[in-house]
């Protein structure tokens, strides 16, 4: 009953605009205020759910996704994908897709990569006379790619919140991340076909070894992060530290185009940005306690379990579940307030806590595109200026290929669990 | 709206000394030089402080993340008496924070850091702190002296 009001209280309070973190911690108050428990240590609660040495890595990856994109670098990006695949059938889509690939890489944040990448995507494909609907779509779509290629801030917050290993995860990822962009492209090949969208002039050898040397610095970074941490050499949250030295040094020595003033509205842009995902962590501190007083992993535990009796079945489930909420919730409220509860489920089932955290983060990156609630939509809505509820049906046919995917990574754990277990 | 604020500016340059100690853990164990032991605990100390007073920019620039599906629907003046009462239930209740603060700092005075030279009572000063600075920021809000970006005339 009070488990009941207190998610009923914080939904009807996020629906009437209050922000997402904000809402859980009057909510958790509310409980505190009504039993009488826990309020003189709230805000001790707060503070240790945010005294996190692997939650660090956030701001750092989010700082270097926002170097990335102030020196220009998703510009290079863009234009060696454009050189590789432009001249196929439905060109610039292709690219988009190729350049989210690349710029994943780097930035472990969706929201970045359709922020950043988008605003560019949309204007050169509107320019080369794709439609609104068509350009806005792919440019989402591909941004759910960033947080499958390491690095990856939500495999970092799954990894907390599961203790799972971050590395392994990124590792995990990384073959559905492939995979997702090329059942994009198919997408892409089989809609530009039937309407006949343009394409650009191939290129020549020389012309593309150009531009690729011009972005090897860039397209190397996943290599440095991953080849660091399975060399042993940095912890996750070093590693993001890592990045963003990587990303300042490439621009001093390659580039040439970071200022400070431009470093400097980066960090201040990280800052503000990391503050909100910390309210979101401070609220979830203190409503799982909530959570936990009430009993709820136990209750949701029993749910489950009287509708799954299989590993599959209940990975059918979750993941129903997931999409379900996520077309309402933030995917960030879902990845630490469910997930958390679920895992220990999984484990009982004998799924491994890799493929199980591969299937959540590719769940949730669906749910950024799923309208009403889609992240990724409201952004490159947005930086594109094209009518939300536009893009919001145009969406829709684009969620079979991530879709598909999810569907043959639940059923084959190899392509989540493979390189990991190669790796170890 | 001013591009910088106070906060903003602290919470940046926190993230600076963040990242700078980050380097010393990583260069201090390749053998550089002899890493100190008290990095890993400054970072995570650091990151708090950071996140705290970020939060009071975020309060200052509206850019809380927020839905506001039945918000929206409603008309511009019930809109803003909404809003408005989200703001007054939400100084209400980090004014009671900033008190729980306050009597944690107090309580945590004599607990040592387990590396750094300084009490525990630093880390959770953090958050009394920001509470102050975020009342700041609501009270501006409600008295209409800052703009509200979510669409709502002061």
């Amino acid at each position: 009953m009070i488990l009941g009001i207190v998610g009923l209280g914080w939904l009807l309070m996020v629906l009437a605009g209050v922000p997402i973190g904000v809402a859980m911690i009057f909510v958790s108050m509310g409980y505190f205020y009504h039993t009488g428990m826990g309020v003189n240590f709230a805000v001790q609660r707060m503070v240790d759910g945010l005294n996190s040495f692997p939650i660090l890595a956030v701001p750092l990856f989010i700082l270097a996704a926002g170097i990335l994109n102030s020196a220009g670098i998703t510009n290079h990006l863009f234009g060696f994908a454009r050189a590789l695949v432009g001249h196929i059938t439905g060109g610039l889509g292709h690219v988009n897709v190729l350049a989210s690939l690349f710029f994943s890489g780097m930035s472990g944040s969706a929201m970045a990569d359709a922020g950043g990448l988008g605003k560019m995507e949309i204007a050169a494909m509107r320019k080369a006379g794709y439609d609104d609907a068509f350009a806005g779509s792919v440019t989402a779509a591909s941004s759910m790619i960033g947080p499958l290629v390491p690095p990856s801030i939500t495999m970092v917050l799954y990894g907390v919140a599961s203790n799972t290993s971050i590395g392994a995860l990124f590792l995990g990822g990384i073959i559905p991340g492939f995979m997702c962009a090329a059942a994009l492209m198919v997408m892409v090949y089989f809609i530009a076909r039937k309407r006949d969208y343009p394409r650009d002039e191939r290129q020549t050898l020389p012309q593309i070894g150009r531009l690729f040397i011009r972005s090897l610095p860039a397209l190397l970074t996943p290599a440095v992060i991953v080849g660091g941490i399975f060399s042993g050499w940095f912890s996750p949250t070093e590693a993001a530290a890592v990045t963003v030295l990587y990303a300042i040094l490439i621009d001093l020595v390659f580039y040439r185009e970071l200022s400070f003033r431009r470093l400097w509205d980066a960090i201040y842009e990280t800052t503000a940005t990391s503050a909100t995902i910390a309210t979101i962590i401070a609220g979830v501190s203190l409503m799982g306690f909530v959570l936990a007083r009430e009993q709820a992993p136990q209750q949701i535990a029993a749910a489950f379990l009287a509708i799954a009796d299989s590993p599959l079945t209940f990975l059918i489930a979750v993941n129903l579940m997931i999409f379900v909420l996520g077309a309402f919730i933030e995917s960030l409220v879902i990845l630490l307030i469910v997930v958390p509860i679920l895992v220990p489920i999984a484990l009982g089932f004998g799924i491994d806590p890799i493929h199980f955290g591969i299937v959540v983060v590719l769940n949730l990156m669906i749910s950024i595109l799923t309208p009403p609630m889609g992240m990724a939509l409201f952004i490159v809505a947005q930086v594109g200026n094209i009518p939300y509820q536009k893009l919001a049906i145009a969406i829709l046919p684009w969620l079979i290929p991530p879709i598909v995917v999810l569907i043959l990574v639940c059923a084959f754990p190899i392509l989540a669990t493979g390189l990991p277990s190669l790796m170890n | 709206m001013r591009r910088y604020s106070i906060e903003g500016v602290v919470a940046s340059i926190i993230f600076i000394v963040l990242f700078g100690v980050l380097l010393i853990q990583i260069f201090g164990r390749t053998g550089f030089f002899d890493g100190p032991v008290w990095t890993e605990e400054a970072a995570r100390w650091l990151w708090v402080w950071m996140a705290f007073i970020g939060i009071a920019e975020a309060e200052r620039t509206d850019s809380q993340l927020r839905m506001g599906f039945l918000a929206d629907m409603l008309p511009a003046a019930a809109r803003r008496i909404v809003f408005t009462l989200i703001d007054l239930v939400y100084f209400g209740i980090v004014a009671h924070l900033a008190w729980i603060g306050w009597k944690t700092v107090v309580r945590t005075i004599n607990n040592s850091s387990v590396t750094l030279p300084v009490t525990d009572a630093a880390l959770y000063a953090s958050a009394f702190l920001a509470c102050l600075l975020i009342l700041n920021r609501i009270a501006r809000r409600i008295l209409g002296f800052s703009p509200r970006q979510t669409g709502v005339a002061p």
